[in-house]
């Protein structure tokens, strides 16, 4: 390599790809042993018996594909129409909305499935009760507990990082397409459907599989809304293996039903890189005309509000009014004249004497430090993949989504194993900083998704004019490329942030006295039976980030000129 | 030479250097600790532990508790020991059994005291990970709640019932006897927690396997709702999301039932009863602190301190917390001798395929 430019670039990738790899391989490696990690056994098959013997995988497999399907399916229904309508129509109140969908992600996951618990339960659920009182119903209309419950539970809940992650796209995009569409006399939806969409298909591809690796993988709405109804998915039979309530976790077991999403993944993985291959084709910002044209709703624009109104109902209002519900009654019941004379906001002043300052802090920490690191490298390992002619690049790609491929949990379990056995090295065991590292690689899947989808949208002629004027490809990079991306760094960023302030499950894998989160504290709370008091700390938290969100976004308008 | 034989003999030497000094200079292990403190009249005693205690100023205490319920717990020993810093690993039982085998086998010893389960203690002590401690306060316990061996104590007791709903079902409609549950008119109405293990557990020693599976198996049939975790179950109990849940922890029960849900509990029996037990770490690096530390879990103060928090005592003449004339209930209790190793993941395998998988 001919500049020091390069080299640095290069070495961060490769310092990255390190840093993923080992956990990676870590997991592969324990799942052809038994015992736990570190602990010596000779190379087995024996979870691979376990896991692909049992004709019950099998059926786990069919209802998990189902499961996931049927999510991707809600997030794509609500977030690429929301995700136009923002950024590319003239819709009112945008800042509004997207400080909703930022908010909507505070909440934890498993309070908000049990918000929906409380809502659509055919037993006790209050929209259940509230339709069946005010039409005289004979029974309840809806019942949460099946498949449809859980797609639709999970799809709501997973609609907001999809919009970002399309959002990006939609933001820029040459509007001399547009304006040749509607000279052509195309209407809006005309243009939407054959401009926009096909445009922002990388991007959509990109969240879909994201998304369908998320809904594989996450526990809690399988866990608590599938359970109930026997719907096992490979993330329950994930969690039993590796949370017993006695004896000891089954990591390698784990690993086996692990390597099944790990091929699921890496099969998804080819298939984007198949597009994204052709990325001249969505070259789209280029070097004149860059702000693109809003699209007039016109008379639609009460109808497009109502979308998002009933989106945000579903997604925020309802739960988080469940959530202030559960918070102020003593016990969980459903709203009437007598539940209402138990009203008391006791639950609210207990919460500082067992949270502390601690875990605000360790918070604030996370979701300053963790975003950073993991936009940094994802910045320069899409920029590697998408940008230089490096041989293999896209084998960067599908090793920048292997963090998300495999589950959370045994990813934890990996670094917190390789902590220990390094710790003369790398003294993070039980420390901020693994949880930090942790949420970092984690996400940097989430990051280079997000970077991939925003340059591949980036004329070449922009950087191959500033490097015919002398400029080296670090000043590309740095003067080019992340102003133009400025808008998706940013809010990449923030959403990295926000993801981390609610990661859970490794957190509490990783977790000692020294490095509480509000997220641990939370699911620490539920679990030892202080419900309301999880619910009043789950408001307070949905206030805080209130407050810095606006914030945030202030410094972002200040600093890059508006979102 | 090569450099591999000066090491060796840089290492002999060295042992017998070690070894020619007197053994004062040698840091004691806890047990040799404990056996020399055992010699000692009681004052003498104590005072050798609270000066150990001071200077060692920290106990590090591994703990399945809630960590709100170890908050508390620092407080009050704080009160009484006001030199001494708690500080607490929590996890569920299996993340902690596997954090303390994985820490020991890196010879990463940081517990000084390892409460996890009864179920537990067995691995621990094969995996010669806990240290003999006989406290002077054991014979002030009710009998068979501490091991023989010293290796572990039961600090907290914990019970299992039926409990129900009473805007739903009447007192006296209620089941009353374990059988009972298998009424038709329950079929659809019963709710269970996904993991109720030491219940299945429970009823086997008690019942015997035969007659214990026969009972699960017809239950299994009563369509369950099953859920995920007590706070769930208790919570959604209050609700009134079923009228009856079956194996349910008593000090849930109490706890909701305290806070104004209409939710009562039966006593079948017999009640099963599961015993929170700790031990003191075979290579705990403040012995003095981890003893100190067992001897107040079980003394009178620390004990009442359980009762607050809606557990029995291990100890006696310490009043019950949500059990009335606990002399008159059969209490099956799964005290460690009970359980060998591997005997509980057998129960659990067993407990999945009858009620959660039916299979």
């Amino acid at each position: 390599m001919r500049n020091p430019g390069l080299w640095a670039i290069g070495s961060m990738s490769l310092v990255a790809s390190f840093f993923i790899i080992l956990p990676v391989l870590t997991i592969i490696l324990s799942s052809f042993r038994v015992g736990l990690p570190g602990e010596f056994s000779p190379l087995t098959l024996a979870n691979y018996r376990e896991a692909f013997f049992d004709p019950f995988t099998w059926q786990v497999l069919v209802n998990t594909l189902f499961f996931a399907l049927g999510t991707v399916v809600v997030i794509l229904f609500f977030a690429v129409p929301s995700a136009w309508l923002i950024q590319r129509t003239d819709i009112p109140l945008k800042k509004l909305w997207l400080t909703l969908l930022a908010l909507g992600i505070v909440i934890p996951t498993f309070l908000k499935a049990i918000a929906w618990i409380l809502l659509l339960s055919p037993q006790i659920g209050i929209v259940n009760r509230l339709l069946i009182d005010a039409f005289g119903l004979s029974g309840p209309p809806f019942n949460i507990y099946n498949i449809w419950g859980m797609s639709f539970v999970q799809g709501v809940i997973l609609t907001p990082p999809a919009f970002f992650m399309i959002a990006a796209a939609y933001k820029s995009m040459d509007p001399s397409l547009e304006e040749a569409s509607y000279a052509s006399g195309a209407s809006g939806l005309v243009t939407f459907i054959r401009i926009n969409f096909p445009l922002s298909l990388p991007a959509i591809i990109a969240a879909t599989l994201y998304l369908f690796i998320t809904a594989i993988e996450v526990f809690e709405v399988p866990g608590l809304i599938g359970a109930p109804a026997r719907i096992f998915v490979f993330s329950t039979l994930i969690y039993y293996a590796t949370h017993p309530e006695v004896g000891l976790p089954k990591y390698g077991l784990a690993g086996g039903y692990g390597m099944i999403v790990l091929v699921l993944a890496l099969l998804g993985s080819y298939f984007y890189y198949r597009v994204i291959r052709q990325s001249h084709k969505y070259e789209v910002v280029t070097g004149k005309g860059y702000r693109p044209k809003l699209v007039e709703l016109g008379r639609l624009r009460g109808l497009a509000i109502l979308f998002l109104l009933i989106y945000f109902t579903l997604e925020i209002f309802l739960p988080f009014l469940t959530l202030v519900w559960a918070s102020l009654v003593p016990y969980i019941q459903v709203p009437s004249a007598e539940a209402f004379t138990k009203v008391t906001l006791a639950n609210y002043l207990k919460v500082p004497d067992y949270a502390g300052l601690r875990p605000f802090l360790n918070t604030a920490l996370l979701m300053l430090i963790a975003p950073t690191i993991s936009m940094v490298f994802s910045l320069i390992l899409s920029w590697v993949v998408i940008r230089s002619k490096v041989k293999g690049r896209y084998v960067l790609d599908g090793v920048a989504f292997l963090p998300h491929a495999v589950p959370s949990i045994l990813f934890a379990v990996a670094l917190s194993y390789l902590a220990l056995a390094y710790r003369e090295f790398f003294p993070v065991y039980g420390t901020l900083t693994i949880i930090v590292l942790a949420n970092s690689i984690k996400y940097i899947s989430f990051g280079t998704r997000t970077v991939n989808g925003a340059l591949i949208q980036i004329h070449h002629d922009l950087e191959e004019a500033a490097e015919v004027s002398g400029a080296s490809k670090v000043k590309v990079l740095s003067s080019i490329i992340t102003p133009l991306l400025g808008s998706a760094l940013l809010n990449g960023w923030l959403w990295i942030s926000l993801l981390a302030f609610r990661e859970v499950t490794m957190a509490l894998t990783l977790s000692s006295p020294k490095n509480v989160m509000l997220s641990t504290l939370v699911w620490n709370l539920w679990s030892a039976g202080y419900v309301p008091e999880a619910a009043a700390l789950g408001v307070m938290m949905v206030f805080v980030l209130g407050g810095f969100l606006v914030l945030a976004r202030k410094l972002g308008e200040k600093v890059i000129g508006g979102l | 030479m090569t450099d591999y034989k000066k090491a060796s003999l840089r290492i002999l030497a060295g042992s017998i250097f070690f070894a020619l000094l007197p053994s004062s200079a040698y840091p004691q292990s806890p047990e040799e600790i404990y056996a020399a403190l055992a010699k000692l009249p009681p004052q003498e005693r104590q005072q050798r532990l609270i000066a150990g205690a001071k200077r060692e100023g920290v106990v590090v205490v591994y703990d399945t508790s809630a960590r709100q319920e170890l908050r508390e717990f620092e407080t009050a020993l704080r009160t009484k020991y006001p030199f001494l810093k708690v500080e607490a690993v929590t996890a569920s039982r299996g993340k902690l059994l596997e954090r303390v085998l994985t820490e020991s086998r890196v010879g990463r010893h940081l517990a000084d005291i390892i409460g996890i389960g009864s179920t537990e203690d067995a691995v621990l002590i094969q995996n010669g990970i806990l240290a003999r401690y006989s406290s002077p306060e054991f014979q002030y316990l009710h009998s068979g709640l501490a091991g023989r061996d010293g290796y572990w104590v039961a600090t907290r007791l914990r019970t299992y019932h039926i409990a129900y709903n009473t805007k739903i079902v009447r007192k006296e409609q209620a089941p009353k006897r374990w059988e009972d549950l298998l009424d038709p008119r329950w079929k659809g109405k019963l709710g269970m927690a996904d993991d109720a293990y030491f219940w299945f557990g429970a009823l086997e020693n008690f019942w015997g396997k035969e007659k214990a599976h026969d009972f699960f198996r017809r239950l299994a049939e009563q369509q369950l709702l099953i859920r995920k975790g007590h706070s769930l179950l208790a919570e959604l109990l209050a609700g009134g999301e079923f009228p009856v849940v079956v194996g349910m922890y008593g000090h849930r029960v109490a706890l909701v039932k305290k806070r104004g849900a209409p939710v009562e509990m039966v006593n079948p029996d017999p009640v099963v009863g599961i015993v929170g037990t700790v031990g003191v770490a075979k290579r705990a690096p403040h012995p003095h602190a981890a003893a100190l530390t067992v001897d107040f879990t079980i003394s009178e103060e620390g004990q009442k301190l359980n009762v607050e928090q809606m557990r029995g005592a291990s100890r006696k003449g310490v009043p019950h917390p949500y059990l009335e004339r606990i002399e008159a209930l059969r209490i099956q209790y799964d005290t460690p001798d009970l359980y060998p190793p591997g005997r509980y993941e057998q129960i659990a395998q067993d407990y999945r395929r009858i009620f959660i998988e039916r299979r």
